[in-house]
């Protein structure tokens, strides 16, 4: 099985290179991106199973790095970190499609787990499609 | 610009200062525990080959962790409460708003030697409210409670749903050797029109104060 990979998308640095380096010990592969510009770069080069995506970044902020993303791939599975006491914006960010959000700081073990399920979701509408287009074809090749 | 303008304009910038530090210091602490899961992640892998310095390192990872854990719960609370200024009013879970007003009383407590605990707290009350006046009075109470209560024993806090709200009631046993005139405080209670009430639970020596919180 291939390994899972993840974007880590945080303005804090240390913070996301650290937690990059702890997925990466845990046999993820995992990239990182300091804003939502560079992040949406990575989103339209490369294939992640799961974005970690704060919410509150200087600039292009979580909710709009987040719309952007969908609009590139609208299967990405993103799951928000929310820092804020009032999790709306966490709820606001699943209404525009986010996967599922947490509150900072976030246990490792839990955000793993989340990765997983998001994994399993992504590669579940992938399958999904792959079918639907063969289903497609099937019908205009009226075989 | 009236008093309550200002008043309100105070209260606006404590919360808005309050909230902007409090988030870049979730940011801090979130940090420290990411590095620190990296370094016991390292600790781990050379174990094997050093372990007195692994271990030792690990020792020092713990007592930094507790310490994260413990400025990470303090900063949300401080946040969640920071945030009670974004509305003037607004619909609340009063349960979560009196588990916060009870964890940043907590140092006036331990000042005081007394131990708050949440005792039956019903989770379901949501209600509209002004969320600081409901905060403020809430904290009042658990004060006038920490201030009258035995050192050493506990004050105990529950929520019971009540007719268009909750009725919080703080329980405690009186301290035998205050000087504090409890008939004085109760007159003083009814003569500010305070909302809430001192009373006594029979011969037994407790007391209770009774705070109802209400649809505003």
């Amino acid at each position: 099985m291939d390994a899972t990979r993840v974007l880590i998308v945080d303005d804090e640095e240390d913070f996301a290179n650290a937690l990059s380096e702890r997925m990466r010990n845990r046999g993820l592969e995992a990239d990182t991106a300091f804003n939502g510009p560079d992040a949406i770069k990575l989103v339209k080069s490369h294939s992640y199973d799961a974005i970690v995506l704060d919410l509150a970044m200087p600039g292009m902020d979580g909710i709009e790095t987040l719309k952007r993303m969908l609009a590139v791939n609208a299967n990405l599975q993103v799951i928000i970190l929310t820092g804020q006491a009032t999790v709306s914006k966490g709820v606001e960010a699943v209404k525009e499609g986010a996967f599922e959000f947490l509150e900072k700081p976030v246990r490792l073990d839990e955000l793993v787990g989340k990765i997983g399920q998001a994994k399993s979701v992504g590669t579940a509408l992938t399958e999904s499609r792959i079918n639907d287009m063969i289903d497609e074809i099937v019908k205009r090749k009226g075989w | 610009m009236n008093t309550e303008d200002k008043h309100n304009q105070s209260l606006s910038f404590m919360g808005e200062i309050t909230a902007s530090v409090t988030h870049e210091l979730n940011n801090v602490l979130g940090t420290i525990e990411q590095v620190t899961g990296l370094i016991e992640d390292l600790a781990a892998v050379d174990f094997a080959q050093n372990s007195e310095i692994a271990g030792k390192l690990l020792d020092v990872v713990e007592k930094v962790a507790r310490q994260s854990d413990r400025g990470t719960s303090l900063i949300k609370r401080l946040n969640r409460f920071a945030h009670l200024n974004d509305e003037p009013f607004g619909e609340y879970n009063i349960a979560e708003l009196l588990e916060t007003m009870i964890y940043l009383s907590e140092r006036a407590a331990k000042m005081n030697k007394v131990e708050l605990v949440a005792g039956t707290i019903d989770r379901d009350i949501i209600i509209g409210i002004r969320p600081l006046a409901t905060a403020k009075e809430i904290y009042d109470v658990i004060k006038l409670g920490i201030r009258l209560a035995n050192p050493s024993e506990k004050v105990e806090i529950d929520l019971h749903p009540c007719d268009n709200g909750g009725e919080m009631v703080v329980g405690f046993h009186l301290n035998p050797e205050s000087e504090v005139d409890v008939a004085n405080i109760q007159t003083n209670i009814a003569e500010d029109d305070l909302p809430y009430q001192l009373s006594g639970v029979g011969d037994t020596g407790r007391m209770k104060i009774t705070l109802s919180i209400t649809e505003s």
